[in-house]
């Protein structure tokens, strides 16, 4: 065919408009990105499921219809293996579709795929599956990130227009930035939970993995919205995110937090981060420094609350109902054998820890005192936006890390999550963009974090810095 | 004059009203085949949330108010971690700090208030049904909404405790927020129960009481308990903290073979709810369905009526028939009366349909029944056949008396012709009565009764009968 | 702080099977992790109310309405093992 390889170059809403005009046709499209996966995904192994027959509804419409679309492994679609890449849940066919699922059936786009993840999303670099390592498509050494390093990387990697992932503490926006793609956490609670397998019900979110923010705010615009099925979930009467796909900025303040910049932070981060400011300032955003004095103490808040909820979501998986089951002669050892056998290291460590923190004697030196910290971090970031519109950060200290670097020291890898984690704390909306390589050819990602429901600052901010640069239009070579 | 006190606190769980669960949409329907009403809310799926039923909050704050509770106005949920089988999520939403109701109380007849800790909601656990070498698990009930409702320990005899059950039992059947059934499991009772010295302050140990599934058992449960520690403390033994079972067969408790480990809930707010907030509006909606309650009305018709404490408390059992009862007064004001015609011929008709909703005849016309008994318009037969007639279809009396012919034969004058017909037809039995056989009478009334098809009044017959044969042996 | 005892009690509690050697293991990097939480411990939090929502305003309420699953067949063919319509486990006791 001879439109092929522009389709790696268009985003997603221009090839949906070319097949809304009838110059393309839907299933071609389809078949491309499915070869292109079968070719190259066995590079970086971002795909647990591929599917030869699209999930899709005929009669689906909105702008991004026709086109394909990777779902993480942890958000159920009615029918297909969806095991959050844990043993536990090798044989689990979903039996409903995620709310989000749904959503996007309706608006006629094609579920392509499960995408690899850390095993629940425990982790930061997708080597925790019980599958295999995803690895960085602009350098296989390294990480792709986590835990939804699969989404991110099949994205980068152009394998599909664009993914679904999960954060809860990062999940979205660190393997985006490390694979060099747009990854999007919505404020909690405007995108529905319902069918996102829970990791930790106060901080998970679902949000987009795209190459740019057009797209994004597409995508958004079909998952967002209250959903009687979760109680949790609110929103905004009336949404329309393509709303903010407009390039001027003139006049939005734009906070740094000096506790982002300080010691740790990689150099080439921060230099890339120093020109992304540049960059908006020159646009007309007004830059003012801010304080955010309690981000020190958010990764120890965040692994306690985050654990202890995982310690009781990952309860019911117990070889009764569903999924992995270890035979044995008594009930006792049934539960047991089948959850030693079932979950992963990190897995067990996380559900210990949060049992711990939950545990009578320790309670209230744990897990209420994080619960009271949360408040103290979430106040930082209502006192900033009494003086800003939005908060620019660095996404992580540090580019991508080598694959077998961190897997050993837990503790090592939790803080690889600090710029992320303040944002899930305080139920903020927050996207990671590419905003520069290293000297080695890897992405490096900055964050912009806003008020709760101005998702949409996040898009005009985003649309406006991709309008003048190009770090988002670079694919890798493999 | 035993030398202890008895201490004992009852916790009932007692399933709401509710057409479908607590947090999900499946029905709670009683009895379905296994396995029928479940989801994969309701059975613990991966990915699945839950929604607050209105309904079960609306009966909760029902149920607080009528136990005079403080009412909690902000609520939240909380998760109870522990695993078992017929907890799908092996946990398990329930309230642990902030409960719907606390520190309210239940007055007992004779002026006692046992006052109760706390009301809170909780969502049932499925049932287990257990083989030789197998357990099978059935989550229809899992997700059912559940009342608990937890007395301090100020019940002091098993009496009470049995008083203290029926009165809550029927609170709450008077509001119509649980059927609280215990041969259906909508009402389910443990007990906590220690033995102390007379007059001591400190508690003895405590020792729980579980699987006592009829009133009954309850109080004989307690009875065996009390006996039992008494026996171990008068002996200088200690009494072990532990959970002991009823066994109904043996008529004894026994020490739970499972070993109990000390159970840590890590109890933590559900994350996965939101607090609720019961507004104004919401307390006075539920205000409009109490109703008098079944202490005060067990007073009122003794006193007001002049009932017998038997026939009250059968009454007072079931708010549909006192109500009945009130109105039919109304109409007919002979309450001894209305209530002998009620508490027989109509209870035994209503129990036998075992539906309240057959039952359509108006308290008016059941009035008019007992009324023309009274009068002597109709007999205990006729009567009896009048409220068959109508009492699934509210058909007027008069038109059923009419139609069938039924009115009572009393006049004096219509009888006589019956009565000389009968002592002619029967010699025998009037020789013999004349010979002082008194019994023979009942014969002859009864043939009266025959020829007239049972509209005779028998009271008169006799007397005719009566007087007629005295009057021919002269 | 947190030794190889608490570790078996914490097994135990969340019903996870694990060997001496794990739990020895599982100790050490427990231990560490809870020695950086203790960061927390600098903060006075004394009056601070604990963050557990953000921005619901209004009660989320479901009506009491019967909707039946048309999911009950998926549900028990999931399970890994069942007779007769219902779940089997090995015996309770």
């Amino acid at each position: 065919m001879s439109y092929n390889l522009n389709f790696i170059n268009l985003n997603g809403f221009e090839i949906a408009k070319k097949i809304k005009e009838n110059l393309i046709n839907p299933s071609d499209i389809y078949n491309f990105f499915y070869e292109r996966i079968k070719k190259l995904d066995n590079k970086i192994n971002s795909f647990i499921e591929i599917y030869k027959e699209p999930e899709e509804d005929p009669n689906g419409d909105s702008p991004l219809k026709g086109l394909p679309i990777a779902i993480k492994d942890n958000i159920c679609i009615k029918g297909k293996k969806i095991t959050c890449a844990s043993k536990i849940l090798s044989n689990h066919i979903a039996v409903y579709d995620a709310t989000v699922i749904e959503k996007l059936k309706r608006a006629g786009l094609k579920i392509i795929g499960t995408t690899n993840m850390d095993e629940f999303a425990f982790g930061s670099s997708t080597e925790n599956s019980c599958y295999f390592t995803t690895k960085n498509p602009w350098n296989i050494k390294k990480v792709s990130g986590g835990s939804s390093g699969g989404s991110a990387a099949a994205v980068a990697l152009r394998l599909v227009p664009f993914a679904l992932g999960s954060d809860t503490g990062g999940s979205i926006r660190q393997p985006a930035s490390f694979c060099g793609v747009v990854g999007f956490k919505p404020t909690y609670g405007l995108v529905s939970r319902y069918g996102l397998i829970a990791f930790a019900s106060s901080l998970d979110q679902i949000g987009p993995i795209t190459t740019n923010f057009v797209d994004c705010a597409y995508l958004l615009n079909i998952i967002a919205g209250k959903d009687e099925n979760d109680s949790t979930s609110c929103c905004l009467e009336k949404f329309d995110f393509t709303r903010y796909l407009n390039e001027d900025i003139k006049g939005i303040k734009i906070g740094i937090p000096e506790e982002y910049f300080k010691e740790g932070l990689n150099k080439e981060v921060k230099e890339s981060l120093e020109e992304t400011i540049e960059i908006f300032r020159k646009k007309g955003a007004i830059i003012l420094n801010i304080k955010l004095p309690h981000t020190e103490y958010a990764v120890a808040t965040y692994y306690i609350l985050s654990s202890s909820e995982a310690s009781s979501n990952l309860a019911r998986y117990d070889g009764i109902k569903y999924g992995f089951r270890k035979e044995e002669d008594s009930l006792s050892k049934l539960y047991t054998s089948t959850r030693r056998d079932g979950f992963g290291l990190e897995a067990k460590r996380r559900i210990f820890l949060g049992t711990f923190s939950l545990s009578s004697g320790y309670y209230d030196a744990y897990y209420l005192r994080a619960l009271k910290v949360r408040t103290l971090i979430r106040r930082d970031f209502e006192n900033a936006f009494e003086e800003v519109d939005a908060i620019l950060t660095p996404t992580s200290p540090t580019p991508a890390f080598d694959i077998g670097e961190k897997i050993n020291d837990p503790l090592s890898m939790y803080l690889s999550d600090i710029y992320t984690i303040p944002a899930n704390l305080a139920g903020l909306p927050a996207v990671s963009f590419p905003c520069g390589f290293t000297k080695d050819n890897l992405p490096i990602g900055a964050q912009l974090i806003a008020k709760e429901f101005c998702d949409g600052i996040l898009i005009h901010l985003g649309f406006s810095y991709q309008f003048n640069t190009d770090y988002h239009k670079k694919i890798p070579e493999l | 004059m035993s030398e202890f006190d008895v201490v004992i606190g009852l916790e009932v769980h007692v399933q709401l009203k509710t057409k479908s669960k607590i947090f999900c949409s499946c029905s709670t329907e009683f009895e379905s085949p296994p396995n029928t009403n479940i989801c994969p809310i309701c059975c613990g799926y991966p990915g699945v949330l839950p929604v607050l039923n209105k309904k079960a909050l609306e009966l909760a704050i029902r149920v607080a108010i009528a136990l005079n509770c403080n009412i909690n106005r902000e609520i939240y949920f909380e998760r109870k971690n522990y695993f078992y089988p017929d907890l799908p999520k092996n946990y398990q939403i329930s309230q642990y700090k902030m409960p719907i109701g606390f520190d309210g109380f239940l007055e007992l007849l004779n002026g006692k208030n046992i006052k109760i800790k706390r009301v809170h909601l909780e969502e049932d656990a499925g049932k287990l049904i257990h083989k030789e070498n197998y357990s099978l698990v059935d989550f229809n009930r899992t997700g059912i909404p559940l009342l608990e409702i937890v007395s301090e320990p100020v019940i002091s005899s098993s009496s009470e405790a049995y008083e203290y059950l029926n009165y809550l039992k029927l609170t709450l059947q008077y509001i119509n927020a649980s059927d609280c059934d215990m041969e259906k499991g909508s009402l389910r009772c443990d007990a906590n129960i220690s033995l102390k010295p007379k007059d001591a302050t400190k508690l003895g140990t405590k020792v729980e009481i579980k699987n006592m599934n009829t009133f009954k058992g309850v109080v004989d449960a307690l009875e065996y308990e009390v006996k039992r520690q008494e026996s171990l403390l008068i002996n200088k033994k200690e009494i072990i903290q532990e959970t002991r079972l009823w066994n109904k067969d043996l008529s004894k408790t026994v020490p739970m073979r499972t070993k109990e480990e000390a159970h840590d809930y890590r109890y933590f707010p559900e994350p996965d709810l939101p607090n609720f907030f019961i507004t104004d509006k919401m307390l006075e909606e539920q205000k409009k369905f109490i109703v008098e309650k079944p202490q005060e009305k067990r007073k009122r018709f003794i006193e007001q009526y002049n009932l017998s404490c038997k026939e009250v408390d059968i009454m007072i059992s079931d708010l549909w028939l006192s109500n009945f009862f009130e109105k039919a007064v109304s109409f007919y004001n002979k309450p001894k009366e209305i209530s002998n015609w009620l508490l027989g011929p109509f209870l035994e008709k209503y129990n036998s349909l075992n539906d309240k909703d057959k039952i359509k005849i108006s308290p008016e016309n059941f009035s008019k029944i007992v009324k023309y008994f009274c009068e002597d318009k109709l007999n205990n037969l006729t009567a009896k056949t009048v409220l068959d007639s109508c009492i699934t279809t509210d058909e007027n009396v008069d038109n059923i008396i009419l139609r069938e012919g039924l009115s009572q034969v009393s006049l004096k004058e219509e009888l006589i012709k019956f009565i000389d017909e009968v002592i002619n037809e029967n010699p025998k039995a009037v020789s013999e009565y004349l010979s002082g056989k008194k019994e023979a009478i009942m014969f002859l009334v009864g043939c009266v009764m025959k020829k007239t098809n049972k509209k005779a009044n028998p009271k008169i017959a006799k007397e005719l009968l009566d007087g007629r044969i005295n009057e021919k042996k002269v | 702080m947190v030794d190889k005892k608490i570790v078996e009690y914490i097994a135990n509690l969340s019903k996870i099977e694990i060997t001496e050697e794990e739990a020895n293991f599982l100790s050490i990097q427990i231990s560490k992790i809870l020695d950086y939480i203790d960061k927390l411990k600098e903060l006075n939090v004394q009056d601070i109310k604990p963050l557990r929502h953000f921005y619901l305003k209004n009660n989320v309420f479901r009506d009491d309405v019967v909707k039946n699953s048309n999911l009950k067949k998926e549900i028990l063919e999931n399970s890994p093992k069942f007779l007769d319509n219902l779940f089997k486990i090995p015996n309770v006791l």
